[in-house]
């Protein structure tokens, strides 16, 4: 009679203590994931703010570097690939980071076209344009920490029991882009 | 003081060897974490002009003190001024983010704060926008200011250079509040006040220094050869430690409690305010 009134006691109590462990696990795993999302779509504000400017951009430098073809196509294409890539984030990203490759070229165009330099259009585009890159930066930098945490936390031992296939690990990280080290192969001889 | 009391066994001169070499390595680190600029090492902010590189004159330092205390009460914005010798490496871009997340300047929620931020020896300016200010101070217009600023900066004319951008910026912001600013009274070239910012355990461990620099001195110009040629090695380094010290303490002082009623309200810290990159940047 005593012993079952125990067992029952001890199982009511491993009940609560895995139940609570598991509830508590996944509300936490909820909260990263709305954080992973928040951080996101910061940086998709700051992308899509970046499309916005560079049909500007490309207008204003257009009459002085004719010989730059090359540079806008490439700016062109990046920019219509983004636009065309599907919503999901790996392809968005890696998207994105093709247009970062292309975009290079042109914040170094006024060391080789002094003459820009006394275009106020051209210079105010260029700090905006420079301005968006780093708030790109800095979102995408804020939403890889949070991933981060994400990842961190639904693997831990014992979450990693309760978070299932809701919260699968999530390998969409923005990475420094290996093409980034590598000098670009513009030649401003033609 | 007097070499010839040195007894000359060898125990005490295995001891003063190495009391030398610890006294050596420690002024060694105290000399890092004196220079170290690093965000996560930079001391807490003492008032909204934080000149770490010890560039801005009095006059102007304390005129961009009372302007920034203006803009804080009238038009409810924090601007934070600081300068430091080099970014070691980082991006001045990265820097001002850090600096940010790490201060917070601006007011809570509403994030409005500026941070104006100068890397003396790398030559590089930044002025951060709080996402509340980026309506009012785009990255073109903060871009423009920059740009104003360069002439003076590369004359060396840092105080003069540094209060005309930041009165730009507080007319832009003062204006979108629809308030006006008092004029900063002009302060007189009036002998700027040495006193402690810090609290006495500063200026305490910087007496000890002190008289640990000079006991290792006398250890290591005599104790350690016997011979006078030892002095000249001694002698360059006390030297070299000694203008690092005062140029410590040079950058500190000056930063009084009593501003004599003529900065409008004192620093109360900054509330809490974020921002995302916004700003320019640029070399000068």
């Amino acid at each position: 009679m005593k012993k079952g009134l125990i067992a029952v006691v001890v199982l009511v109590v491993l009940v609560l203590l895995v139940g609570g462990s598991a509830i508590s696990a996944r509300n936490h795993m909820v909260q990263l994931n709305e954080e992973v999302n928040q951080t996101y779509s910061e940086v998709d504000v700051q992308q899509q703010r970046r499309l916005d400017l560079i049909p500007n951009l490309v207008a204003s430098v257009k009459g002085y570097v004719k010989e730059e073809e090359t540079v806008l196509t490439n700016i062109s294409n990046a920019r219509a690939a983004v636009i065309a890539a599907s919503s999901d984030r790996a392809s968005s990203i890696s998207a994105n980071q093709r247009l970062d490759v292309a975009l290079s070229p042109l914040m170094r165009l006024q060391e080789t076209y002094p003459q820009l330099k006394g275009n106020d259009q051209f210079m105010r585009l260029e700090d905006e344009l420079a301005g968006t890159e780093n708030r790109i930066a800095v979102a995408r930098r804020r939403y890889n920490l949070s991933l981060q945490s994400y990842n961190t936390d639904v693997q831990q031992f014992p979450n990693s029991l309760w978070a299932g296939s809701k919260f699968p690990v999530r390998e969409q990280y923005f990475k420094g882009n290996p093409e980034n080290g590598v000098a670009p192969t513009v030649d401003f001889s033609k | 003081m007097n070499a010839q009391a040195y007894p000359c066994s060898v125990k005490k001169w295995f001891w003063n060897r190495t009391f030398s070499w610890w006294v050596l390595v420690l002024l060694f680190l105290a000399g890092t974490t004196l220079h170290a600029e690093d965000v996560d090492k930079l001391p807490a902010p003492t008032g909204y002009v934080n000149d770490f590189a010890g560039v801005l004159d009095e006059p102007s330092r304390q005129q961009m003190e009372e302007l920034c205390a203006n803009v804080n009460k009238l038009a409810h914005a924090q601007i934070a001024v600081v300068t430091i010798h080099s970014l070691e490496g980082d991006s001045i871009e990265d820097y001002a983010v850090r600096l940010e997340e790490k201060w917070k300047v601006g007011t809570k929620g509403s994030d409005r704060g500026v941070l104006m931020l100068f890397a003396m020896n790398d030559r590089k300016q930044r002025i951060e926008v709080g996402y509340g200010l980026e309506g009012v101070l785009n990255d073109a217009k903060v871009g423009d200011i920059l740009r104003s600023m360069r002439p003076q900066m590369r004359e060396g004319q840092y105080g003069p250079a540094i209060y005309g951008g930041l009165q730009q910026v507080s007319a832009d912001i003062a204006s979108d509040a629809g308030v006006t600013l008092p004029a900063v009274s002009e302060h007189p070239a009036r002998q700027p006040r040495m006193q402690s910012r810090n609290s006495g355990g500063s200026t305490l461990i910087h007496v000890l220094f002190f008289i640990v620099l000079v006991i290792f001195i006398f250890s290591f110009g005599r104790g350690g050869r016997g011979g006078g040629s030892g002095g000249g090695g001694g002698g360059m380094l006390a030297g070299f430690l000694l203008g690092n010290l005062l140029g410590g303490a040079r950058d500190r002082g000056g930063w009084g409690g009593d501003s004599g009623g003529d900065s409008g309200g004192g620093f109360g810290g900054f509330d809490g305010g974020s921002s995302g990159g916004g700003g320019a940047s640029s070399d000068w």
